[in-house]
């Protein structure tokens, strides 16, 4: 058995260095979530198989607290890098939010609702009941995809919009630095078909 | 020497945490070597599911008690509900700000209902 947990720390030491390296290296903020979640789960893995070795049960509780609140960092990060959430809450563009989304103007900042939600839930109907009157003044109704998973996304997509970015380049904070993996999706942007 | 049902169950157990622990290292020679998020999100999720699943069976066949069992059950469960969650926080974050590379898709499934709104492509979508 010392043999198995030595081979065992040998591998999960190895891949807890690598995934510092791409933390470290980045590029972007995604990179380095992606990698801290594999961190936690070879943090999750170590501590399972110290426990292993041992015959000792009690870093086991540890791990109930690691696999339920890991994601939650991840997610929140992920949620606010967002730039379409960041174009939301701009009220220069909230005109132009679909009526059927009240919980992106109601909310002053950010929400984390559902925007989702093919039918509103009737106090959130509630709240934004003063609400389509002012879009139907504003603007003419858009043919926007109500039903489809990315309907607030091509809601909020600028290509029609008086935002001052353009779609593709609202990353300005996402990334820290200037990165070659978007210099290289730029360049080769109409090699489409060459992999095919 | 003689089998025994403990010596069985250990090695059991042990092809499990070594199984576990291989695929923690391809995730973390994944992470450094793929070229893109996207590819990365792949290897990210080798050893935060199947890995994880197999290190704690590993380690409840090496433990035996049935509290311990459960806890590790519920610490699988946990994990299988938790991942995709954020998985899919991230690519959508990733696809909208445009942080992968467009000359490594095969096909972009999404290209169609981003454009939707100004009408000049029906996505695969409607």
């Amino acid at each position: 058995m010392i043999v198995i947990a030595v081979v065992a720390a040998v591998f999960l030491a190895a891949a807890a260095g690598m995934a510092l390296v791409r933390i470290v290296r980045g590029p972007s903020t995604l990179d380095r979530i992606v990698a801290t979640d594999v961190l936690l789960a070879i943090t999750v893995c170590a501590i399972a198989t110290e426990a292993a070795y041992s015959r000792d049960a009690t870093g086991l509780p540890i791990l109930l607290g690691l696999s339920l609140l890991g994601a939650v960092g991840s997610i929140a990060v992920a949620r606010f890098a967002d730039p379409a959430a960041k174009r939301a809450t701009d009220p220069a563009v909230s005109a132009f939010m679909p009526a059927t989304d009240p919980a992106l103007q109601d909310a002053p900042g950010g929400d984390t609702h559902d925007r989702h939600a093919a039918a509103p839930e009737p106090a959130r109907t509630d709240v934004a009941a003063p609400e389509p009157a002012r879009t139907d003044a504003a603007v003419p109704p858009l043919p926007v995809p109500v039903d489809s998973g990315l309907g607030d996304a091509t809601a909020a997509d600028p290509d029609d919009s008086p935002a001052p970015e353009p779609g593709a380049t609202p990353v300005t904070g996402i990334s820290s630095e200037p990165d070659e993996v978007l210099s290289a999706g730029r360049n080769h942007h109409s090699a489409n078909g060459d992999r095919s | 020497m003689s089998v025994t049902v403990t010596g069985v169950l250990d090695a059991v157990s042990g092809i499990c945490l070594i199984g576990g622990a291989l695929l923690s290292l391809a995730a973390g020679v994944g992470l450094l070597r793929f070229p893109d998020l996207l590819s990365r999100m792949h290897a990210a999720t080798k050893p935060q599911v199947l890995g994880l699943l197999l290190i704690l069976a590993g380690t409840a066949i090496r433990l035996g008690t049935v509290v311990d069992i459960t806890t590790l059950v519920l610490v699988g469960v946990f994990q299988l509900v938790t991942a995709p969650v954020a998985a899919h926080m991230v690519g959508r974050t990733a696809y909208r700000a445009g942080l992968f590379r467009r000359d490594l898709l095969i096909t972009d499934e999404l290209a169609g209902a981003r454009r939707s709104p100004s009408g000049t492509a029906p996505g695969p979508q409607e």
